[in-house]
């Protein structure tokens, strides 16, 4: 997604960066052109002022009150012309009908043209001027104005195809320079999905975009070598733990054994048995969740009755619950098949059973419900247990996670249960999840695609361990 | 009875599996051999199904190390057929049985019955208690002369005392050996599970069989 819009945005600013450029442009050639036509129309004017006051200069006599100079003007001069004829002390002597009475003369250095706007016309004068005779000649801008607006318009029609083309190049280069990254990300997303052994193809350029894959490449080997110290020490120490448990264990049953152990004894004995087996469950239980993190579970694929799963975990579950004295219910469908590992499975659902029993109130009851929806079987256990604070909850799933209410030793385990059940569901590309938790409910659900076999990592045979 | 059953062909270990927890052994699947040795060196086992081919490690080089370090459970060796160096080398360092592939599930079952008939000084298909009787085939338990109708568990459970008869057993042993599950809750499960299992072997009978020794465990007596 990220990609897709960094592409709209590249297509986006060439398109503004291009319409920037296109009226900077445009602005200029008017301008230009402006220049240059008015440049045009001061020749005229010269041209044609010349002419005329040398006409007028050869007019004898005086020209005031001259009707004849008068009638002389208006055949001589041009239509379309503006003109106005003062003698030396400013009085008019003649003015073209089209200049409506009003006064045209500015006084200018050196006779330079200048603009006057006359009855809403932008009108562009000359002064030409003797000691005796001044003549005032201009002519309309409006030639130049039409042919502005036909440039612009020119332009105004052909702009909106100009940018959609450049839209549609930006986009493209756009597309260009982001396959690369596209490729990247889509290389990284596998790599954090599968394992951390797999890299970033080798650059193939030297440009910032090699540049990158080479760093990330080099991120990829700093998080590889740090996880896998952090499983290996796990592993490795799960791994040396379990001798010494063993041994201590089977000295613990060989002195059990003896015929010469008083009772108390013999109590005590069992105890110390039983802690080792719990410590044992610890050790396996990292090792199994060492193993997860390293993707390395072993899961054996086949379709597995979610429904008749529970059904065999029912007779133990229910003397764990007739033991709390809580009721067990089920809530389940005639058959709910996924594909996937179905001890695995088993041993995912039990924990949550076994935590829906050991976190409950006296006479509580505990309610399993199976459902489905096109994609994914949902299997929910919720009880009556207290309610786990909003900032524990996803606290619950982390390892040797204790709730206060979980603390005192007679509820037996050692946290580890739910980490293990969601490591299951996320192998089966599903997961575990705390659905609800008030006063009246605690409801944990495992989602698991139907389909779960297509993307389920195979454990790897070729990755050495040690 | 726990089995461990190390294979790395993962349809033939699943298939296994299926046949022997159908015989109500509880049974651990481990594919390659780091992974085995983990699990032999926790010690649970009753008997294991072991191959000799096996990525990481093999066969006989866990074998070697697990009869080295005094782990005496029974081991069947699995191996190519005609393989026969290798079948004698696994027998002389110390496998009890083995078998080439491929095999049949019902041999399979037979010969770790005959294994583990063979650990616990017991040479008939039908193990006897005083008046008890459980034939591991038929899997029929008679009282006195009296049918007992078991579940499985209570199947797996009797089977597992008598083989370790006048012995005394934690719930934690049964626990493990047992059932496949290990219960956060403890040994809940294996109290009541023994108080139906000694309702139905020891109800009217005047010699009690089943016994509880208090704060430890159980224990099958013959009383001889």
């Amino acid at each position: 997604m990220i990609v897709k819009t960094l592409r709209a945005r590249i297509a986006l600013w060439t398109v503004a960066v291009v319409s920037g450029a296109l009226i900077l442009f445009g602005g200029g050639a008017a301008w230009n052109l402006r220049k240059e036509l008015v440049k045009n129309l001061d020749i005229e004017l010269e041209v044609d002022g010349r002419n005329l006051f040398s006409e007028i200069k050869e007019q004898p006599g005086d020209w005031s009150g001259h009707k004849g100079g008068e009638a002389f003007l208006k055949e001589e001069s041009n239509p379309v012309d503006y003109v106005e004829v003062q003698d030396h002390a400013g009085r008019v002597l003649y003015r073209s009908a089209n200049l409506h009475n009003q006064e045209v003369f500015r006084a200018q250095n050196g006779n330079q043209p200048y603009e006057i706007s006359v009855d809403g016309r932008r009108l562009r004068f000359r002064v030409f001027e003797t000691g005796r005779i001044r003549l005032v000649l201009g002519k309309d801008l409006a030639s130049v104005r039409l042919a502005l607006v036909e440039l612009a318009s020119a332009y105004l029609l052909t702009l909106p195809f100009v940018l959609i083309a450049v839209g549609a190049g930006g986009w493209w280069i756009a597309h260009r320079a982001t396959t690369p990254l596209k490729a990247i990300t889509r290389q990284a997303e596998k790599i954090s999905a599968s394992d951390l052994h797999q890299r970033l193809a080798a650059p193939i350029s030297q440009d910032s975009i090699g540049h990158l894959t080479v760093v990330l490449n080099e991120m990829f080997d700093r998080l590889e070598r740090s996880f896998e110290q952090v499983t290996r020490f796990t592993s490795d120490a799960s791994h040396e733990l379990k001798t010494p448990i063993a041994l201590m264990r089977a000295q613990l049953e060989t002195m059990l054994g003896s015929q010469a152990i008083t009772p108390p004894r013999r109590e005590l004995l069992s105890d110390l048995i039983e802690q080792c087996s719990q410590l044992s469950q610890i050790v396996d239980g990292l090792l199994f969740l060492s193993r997860a993190d390293d993707r390395r579970l072993a899961i054996e694929q086949g379709p597995v009755d979610l429904v008749a799963l529970v059904h065999e975990l029912r007779e133990d579950a229910e003397i764990l619950a007739a033991r709390a004295g809580l009721t067990l219910e089920f809530q389940l469908p005639a058959q709910l098949v996924v594909i996937g590992d179905a001890r695995l499975l088993r041993r995912a659902v039990m924990n949550l059973i076994d935590n829906a029993i050991k976190y409950n109130r006296a006479d509580g009851i505990v309610v399993l419900t199976a459902s489905t929806d096109r994609k994914n079987a949902v299997l929910a256990v919720r009880n009556t247990g207290p309610s786990i604070a909003l900032a524990a909850r996803e606290k619950v799933f982390e390892r040797f996670y204790r709730s206060d209410f979980s603390h005192s030793k007679e509820k037996g385990g050692h946290g580890l249960g739910l980490s293990i059940a969601r490591e299951i569901a996320r192998a089966h590309r599903g997961d575990v999840s705390l659905l609800r938790s008030d006063t009246e409910w605690t409801e944990f659900c495992v989602v698991l695609p139907i389909d779960g076999v297509s993307t389920i990592v195979p454990p790897q045979t070729t990755n050495s361990r040690r | 009875m726990r089995i461990l059953v190390v294979e790395d062909e993962k349809k033939l270990a699943s298939f296994l599996r299926k046949g022997l927890v159908e015989e109500s052994f509880v049974v651990d699947l481990v594919y390659d051999g780091s992974e085995a040795i983990d699990h032999i060196l926790s010690g649970a086992y009753d008997a294991i199904i072991l191959d000799i081919m096996l990525p990481q490690r093999d066969g006989l080089s866990i074998l070697r190390e697990m009869r080295q370090r005094h782990i005496n459970t029974p081991v069947l060796l699995l191996s190519a057929r005609g393989n026969v160096n290798e079948r004698v080398e696994g027998l002389n360092i110390g496998a009890d049985d083995y078998l080439p592939k491929p095999f049949s599930i019902t041999e399979v079952v037979a010969r770790i019955r005959a294994l583990l008939r063979r650990a616990s000084g017991e040479h008939a298909t039908v193990m006897q208690v005083a008046d008890l009787s459980l034939n591991v085939v038929t899997r029929e338990a008679m009282r006195a002369g009296h049918r007992v109708d078991l579940t499985n568990r209570e199947f797996a459970l009797l089977e597992y005392l008598m083989a370790h008869v006048d012995r005394v057993i934690t719930k934690t042993a049964l626990c493990e050996h047992v059932w496949e599950h290990h219960f956060d809750t403890g040994t809940n499960v294996v109290e009541v599970c023994i108080q139906r299992l000694r309702r139905k072997i020891d109800e009217g009978h005047s010699q009690k069989l089943l016994q509880t020794i208090r704060g430890t465990g159980y224990s099958l007596r013959g009383g001889k």
